[in-house]
């Protein structure tokens, strides 16, 4: 029950993404701004302070995978980067672990390096055919924004859940 | 905290990189058919996304139901005026059908370009990063979906199917930038036809891009555009959009013009996919269907038997 707790949160994460928030605000592309959702990113950055680069890589993989094979006709980028991202942002000292607002920033950070990574890649293969200045403002800003937000609503729900977990396996050991 | 890049997790690295470079060559290359284990991904994952998605659109929907309660009395009005047209304009199309149907028949001819069926599919996700513009269907190959189909809404045409599993399928948008995306089509311009060729999304301007449209054409702004039926999957005669600007090519030899979408691409529930099998069209669709099952079952009757013939010779 414990192992398939983080990616079945993940994945809810991930089925919100493409498809509650696709549906319930769909975007205008009048005013250029484009605001993607990276749930799925908030929930596999969490799962590698808490539980480890193992862990963590392990459920960037798999979101990444799911992300590839569904949302877009190009394999690999996703899982590369979701992968890479979980690896770079396990940093499991006890204080970031007490502290939400050192999580925050390292969630804030990966979100950067992330949509950088994503950008440069699809930049590469043609596909993003915006400018770096136009990327920045109309993609970075509004994700951080978005993300930013959401981040404080998931920060404790995980939080919960990783305690749990934790809380299972010590009464395991015993 | 770990220790970066040391010797085992550079190794690792570069693995990685490597696959990623063979996996992204892989999938670029235009593919015909879609491997296994992703169309068992796609599959099950749209199992989810298919059930999750009826409360969410059911959600959007009460949303714009309380918008359009406000709208009503504006509207009220100015469908009252448009309903004393309507009247002369349904007696016109129903002779014109008639008239059609005589010419059609005097002229024996019993396929047309703008013949298809229609299908009605759920959208179920959208790519959330809109790099790539495309939308999920809870529709596949075992509703007779197949790749390429258009894709279209009560206002027009949207897109086509990038690629169909078995139980849903991808649809890449009119409003993707990739140049492949290539639609034939005709502007109607006062009594005569134009071709061109519908090639890509412009970002900066918001529109699509109608390219090599003959210099000699009298185009306009405003005049419609619509599928011209001669580009293999798509039926003629589907709403496109209609001319906003037009100006000469890099070259000078043809035109270039920029089209307005006629569908809203940001807020979809419902498509439907246009299968243009003019070979088995009849009049019943529901008969058609029906023998169509019965083929297909035939077929799996007599397979067997041919695969134990073939062994035992």
């Amino acid at each position: 029950m414990t192992r398939f707790l983080i990616p079945v949160s993940v994945f809810c994460l991930f089925l919100i993404e493409g498809t509650w928030f696709e549906i319930l605000f769909p975007q205008e592309n009048e005013s250029g701004w484009v605001w993607m959702p990276r749930f799925a990113l908030i929930g596999v950055v969490l799962t590698s302070i808490y539980r480890g680069p193992v862990a963590g890589v392990w459920a960037g993989i798999f979101v990444g995978f799911l992300y590839d094979f569904t949302y877009t006709q190009i394999l690999g980028v996703y899982t590369f980067c979701f992968g890479f991202i979980a690896y770079v942002s396990s940093y499991s000292l006890p204080v970031i672990r007490n502290s939400y607002g050192w999580q925050w920033l390292i969630i804030f950070c990966a979100l950067f390096v992330f949509e950088l990574l994503i950008y440069f890649i699809y930049f590469l293969l043609g596909i993003a055919e915006l400018s770096f200045g136009e990327f920045l403002v109309k993609r970075m800003i509004a994700s951080w924004l978005i993300n930013g937000a959401a981040a404080l609503l998931l920060l404790v729900p995980f939080r919960r859940i990783f305690e749990w977990i934790e809380d299972q396996e010590k009464i395991r050991q015993r | 905290m770990p220790h970066f890049f040391n010797n085992k997790r550079l190794i690792i690295l570069m693995v990685s990189i490597i696959l990623l470079v063979i996996l992204v060559g892989f999938s670029m290359r235009e593919r015909e058919s879609v491997p296994w284990p992703e169309e068992f991904v796609r599959d099950s994952v749209g199992v989810f996304q298919s059930t999750i998605s009826r409360p969410a659109h059911f959600a959007a929907n009460r949303f714009e139901a309380v918008e359009n309660l406000l709208d009503t009395y504006e509207e009220n009005k100015t469908l009252k005026q448009q309903l004393e047209k309507y009247a002369a304009t349904s007696a016109e199309l129903e002779n014109t059908r008639q008239e059609n149907e005589t010419l059609r028949e005097s002229a024996d001819t019993q396929e047309m370009l703008s013949d298809y069926e229609s299908r009605r599919a759920l959208v179920v996700y959208r790519n959330p990063d809109r790099w790539t513009q495309t939308i999920g269907i809870n529709q596949g190959t075992q509703n007779g979906i197949e790749q390429d189909m258009a894709v279209v809404t009560n206002e027009g045409l949207i897109g086509r199917v990038a690629e169909a599993s078995e139980f849903s399928s991808t649809v890449q948008l009119l409003s993707d930038g990739e140049r492949t995306n290539r639609i034939s089509a005709s502007v109607i311009a006062g009594d005569e036809t134009v071709n061109a060729f519908i090639e890509g999304w412009d970002e900066d301007r918001d529109g699509l891009m109608l390219r090599k449209i003959r210099s000699d054409a009298e185009i306009e702004e405003g005049q419609q555009v619509v599928t011209s039926g001669m580009g293999g999957a798509f039926p003629s005669g589907i709403p496109i959009g209609e001319v906003e600007s037009i100006e000469p090519d890099e070259y000078g030899l043809t035109y270039n013009a920029l089209i307005e979408p006629a569908a809203d691409f940001s807020d979809l529930t419902y498509v439907n996919v246009l299968d243009r099998n003019i070979e088995d069209l009849s009049e019943e669709f529901p008969s058609l269907e029906e023998d169509q099952e019965q083929e297909n079952e035939e077929e799996e009757a007599v397979d067997p038997v041919g695969e134990e013939g073939g062994g035992g010779s």
